[in-house]
């Protein structure tokens, strides 16, 4: 005899688990607190079968040029301090350009020393009639340049963001097409992937009244800037103004990493490593400013304004800012991922149907079940009652593998759809390797129970290994590989697993139990 | 019920054909690398970009109908999409930079004349870009390389360092020879298609270790003279004892390919087309190329 008892139960609790996970993904009704259960977690059907959102947003190139003007101003304009060749008061930044004005523009060595620098440091701008400005060609580089780094950072953030599979595109001069599956988790995904995310750190102008600063007397060099809070029991968001001073003390180019931690009161935080050059730069302002307020600021709001109680030098801060734990994480794929080189503007929204037709989808199904069906077929027919035990198995895998990829909230695509019938044609390759060996042992003469046994023995480190080597390569794919690769990965890898499961723990209890109840004397195989 | 039963052929013996028809079949591969990277081979519109057209029809209009009638006037990689509560179609397709004007009018042209009780009108016409990010590729192949790396050590681990390398050569020429394949029938390379070939690289390590762990087996049985004078009857006789296996195993993958070939719809005949020829190169190669150098790395090892 043969204990079962206890696989019998596992495989009854994982086909239990299975059908839990699945029905929400399949049947739309579902009561809440079911779904609840499984923490929202459902498969979605891709563009290509279900349609979903499409995107059209605007790059505000001219925006993102402005900026990095004004990011010059600033370094030309200490250059000149520093160098004493004038006064930083003749330089100024005046509707989108860098204007020189009285001695400044004066000085003939004053002119030719600020066209050196930038001719060194700031190759794409030049500097005629007391004016600086990009050159002609170099703008529309940087403007074509902005657009395809908004692109990369968008997919950054689509890949940190797992299955959804979205597509990003470039139309015209500073378009970007986005199409998104299914539409429930559009608005935030949109709402992430269009996150400008420019953090920077400036400091809190503590000497001057903010009330004042609201009644109109904003004082020179500074801005006024609000947090803005939503209250959970109320329902009410409120919004605290801060009077902060305009100089940027860092940006968060800086960051080397970003993730969400918990701090001591169990709340989340953002948790933020900076790179060397960041380490010093964030060590000397908290130095300087020490005792001061440090207003953290996302794309002009402010999340925190931490006082700083000591010098940080170690590279590493956290940012609180009463988050919720779906806000601390999109922060933080958000910062990890970079910023925005542009904010971006939504122009067109549509929804959209399926890319396939119907009759695609049509085919692409009907071609699942016949294949399924063949292979079906096939073991019956070449296997007999053994042929029926890997036949189970095969459904087994199947069931698990939609349930894992409703767990993982995978985007099912036609092709996906086609590589699930693909792995039911190679599940059945371990029960075809522990079949012919026990075939072999059969041949030799041995009794089926103990023909079985070998058989398993026999074959468990040929499967063992090869599924261990197509592990391998899955979990590289997944590591190094990125967009549509890495979503291949991941379902590769699951099949992998759970075949390895319903392989050798699947059929094996059924032998079991048949040879339990009744001595073989032969084998249906 | 049993195909095969107690076979000898002598794969070994074969390998200077296999090795011959390998050659060709990678240099064919060679070349569609070579042509990719100089932008000349046949690429989706994934990863190139390509022209798109919105057009908004007086009536209801269904992709279906739109696709039946762009694709017999040449039309091929064709993206369509519906906007919803609108009659209006967005066509994406992949053009020549050149000729981006007429080929803007050919498409407002087919579309018209197929739908003339249902005339469209053109919204908009632009250029897009690749959707696929420029990563991917580069991603890819450094994927692959790094797998190949992993696999060696691995199988060195669990077997020894000539199985290892056979397996990684064996994997390797099935990757590029499968992409000669898709040289040879002109098919073009779309996301699908890589799809396909990273399925095939995972299917024919599989196909690989199962052989080898047979030889591995054969070979703890022998004694060790004999083990080094005939390998090459070992490793004969270890194929010959997978051999159902190996039949059975991509019998049953091509059932199912073959049902996507044939029933899966235009969508997903060149998916279905790769997966099949990579199929049959997989198994081929474990039998013809991967077991055949694993018995030369070992015949220069004993010199």
């Amino acid at each position: 005899m043969k204990p079962v008892k206890t696989r019998v139960i596992l495989i009854a609790v994982f086909i239990f688990i299975s059908f839990f996970s699945i029905i929400p993904s399949i049947y739309p009704n579902t009561p809440g607190w079911w779904k609840a259960v499984i923490g929202n977690a459902e498969m979605h059907l891709g563009l290509d079968l279900q349609g979903g959102v499409y995107l059209v947003e605007k790059v505000e190139v001219d925006k993102a040029v402005k900026e990095k003007l004004y990011k010059d101003y600033s370094d030309i304009k200490s250059f000149i301090e520093s160098k004493n060749i004038g006064s930083g008061k003749d330089l100024s930044f005046n509707g989108g350009r860098i204007v020189l004005s009285g001695n400044l523009m004066k000085s003939k060595k004053a002119v030719s020393e600020i066209k050196n620098y930038l001719k060194n440091h700031h190759v794409s701008l030049q500097l005629s009639g007391g004016i600086i400005n990009f050159k002609p060609s170099d703008l529309a580089a940087y403007k074509k340049e902005s657009v395809s780094g908004a692109i990369e950072v968008m997919r950054n953030r689509i890949d940190q963001f797992g299955l959804v599979s979205p597509k990003i595109a470039r139309q015209g001069k500073d378009l970007i097409v986005v199409e998104m599956p299914g539409v429930k988790n559009v608005k935030q995904a949109v709402k992430l992937i269009g996150k400008t995310a420019r953090l920077t750190f400036k400091l809190v102008d503590d000497k001057h009244s903010i009330a004042e600063a609201l009644n109109g007397k904003i004082p020179k060099g500074d801005e006024i800037l609000y947090h803005t809070s939503f209250n959970k029991f109320t329902h009410k968001t409120s919004k605290r103004p801060y009077l902060i001073k305009k100089a940027v003390l860092m940006s968060g180019a800086d960051i080397s990493s970003a993730n969400v931690q918990m701090n001591r009161y169990n709340q989340p935080v953002v948790g933020v490593s900076l790179n060397s050059r960041g380490t010093k730069q964030f060590g000397n302002i908290t130095t300087k400013y020490t005792g001061k307020r440090l207003a953290i600021i996302l794309d002009n709001n402010v999340i925190s304004a931490p006082v700083i109680e000591e010098p940080i030098l170690g590279g590493n801060a956290s940012i609180s800012g009463r988050f919720t734990m779906a806000q601390a994480n999109n922060l933080a794929i958000a910062l990890r991922s970079g910023a925005l080189p542009a904010p971006v503007k939504i122009i067109q929204n549509n929804t959209v149907g399926p890319t396939l037709g119907a009759d695609s989808i049509h085919d692409g199904i009907l071609a699942a079940v016949v294949g399924t069906i063949l292979v079906i077929g096939f073991m019956i027919f070449y296997y007999k009652l053994s042929g029926l035990i890997a036949d189970f198995a095969l459904i087994e895998n199947v069931l698990f593998l939609m349930a894992a990829l409703s767990l993982f909230g995978a985007t099912l695509t036609l092709p996906g759809i086609a590589g699930i019938i693909l792995t039911i044609g190679m599940s059945v390759d371990s029960n075809v390797l522990i079949f012919e060996r026990i075939r072999e042992e059969l041949r030799d003469g041995k009794p089926v129970v103990i023909a079985i046994e070998n058989g398993y023995n026999k074959a468990f480190f040929t499967i063992l290994d090869s599924h261990v080597t197509a592990l391998i390569t899955a979990a590289v794919l997944f590591y190094f590989g990125s967009g549509p690769v890495k979503g291949f990965a991941v379902t590769l890898s699951l099949g992998i697993m759970i075949n390895l499961f319903t392989s050798l723990v699947g059929t094996k209890v059924i032998f079991d139990m048949i040879s339990n109840k009744k001595e073989l004397n032969k084998l249906s195989i | 019920m049993e195909f095969i039963k107690n076979t000898h052929y002598n794969f070994i013996a074969k390998r200077k054909y296999s090795f011959v028809l390998s050659s060709i079949l990678l240099i064919f591969g060679l070349i569609e690398i070579i042509s990719m990277l100089a932008g000349t081979a046949k690429i989706g519109i994934d990863f190139t970009g390509g022209l798109s057209v919105e057009m908004s029809f007086k009536h209801k209009i269904s992709i279906a109908s739109v696709r039946k009638a762009l694709i017999p006037a040449g039309f091929k990689d064709v993206k369509l999409v519906k906007i919803k509560g609108k009659n209006d179609i967005i066509i994406q397709t992949k053009a020549v930079a050149k000729d981006l004007n007429a080929y803007t009018a050919k498409i407002k042209q087919t579309v018209k004349n197929a739908f003339k009780k249902n005339p469209p009108k053109v919204i908009s016409s632009e250029m897009i870009g690749p959707s696929v990010g420029k990563r991917l590729s580069r991603d890819a192949i450094i994927a692959v390389i790094i797998s190949i790396i992993a696999i060696i050590l691995y199988i060195t681990w669990r077997f020894e360092f000539r199985f290892g390398l056979a397996a990684a050569i064996g994997l390797a020429h099935d990757v590029l020879a499968l992409l000669g394949v898709i040289f040879i029938f002109q098919k073009e390379i779309t996301l699908l298609v890589i799809t396909a070939v990273l399925t095939v690289a995972g299917y024919s390590l599989t196909d690989k270790v199962v052989v080898f762990d047979r030889i591995r087996e054969n070979l703890k049985t022998e004694t060790d003279k004999a083990k080094h004078i005939d390998l090459k009857n070992l490793v004969n006789i270890s194929i010959n004892e997978v051999l159902t296996r190996t039949v059975v195993t991509s019998l049953t993958v091509i059932l199912v390919v073959l049902s996507l070939f044939f029933l899966g719809g235009i969508v997903l005949h060149d998916f279905a087309f790769t997966l099949l020829l990579g199929v049959l190169i997989g198994t081929y190669s474990s039998i013809f190329i991967a077991s055949p150098i694993m018995v030369i790395l070992n015949e220069n090892h004993y010199k």
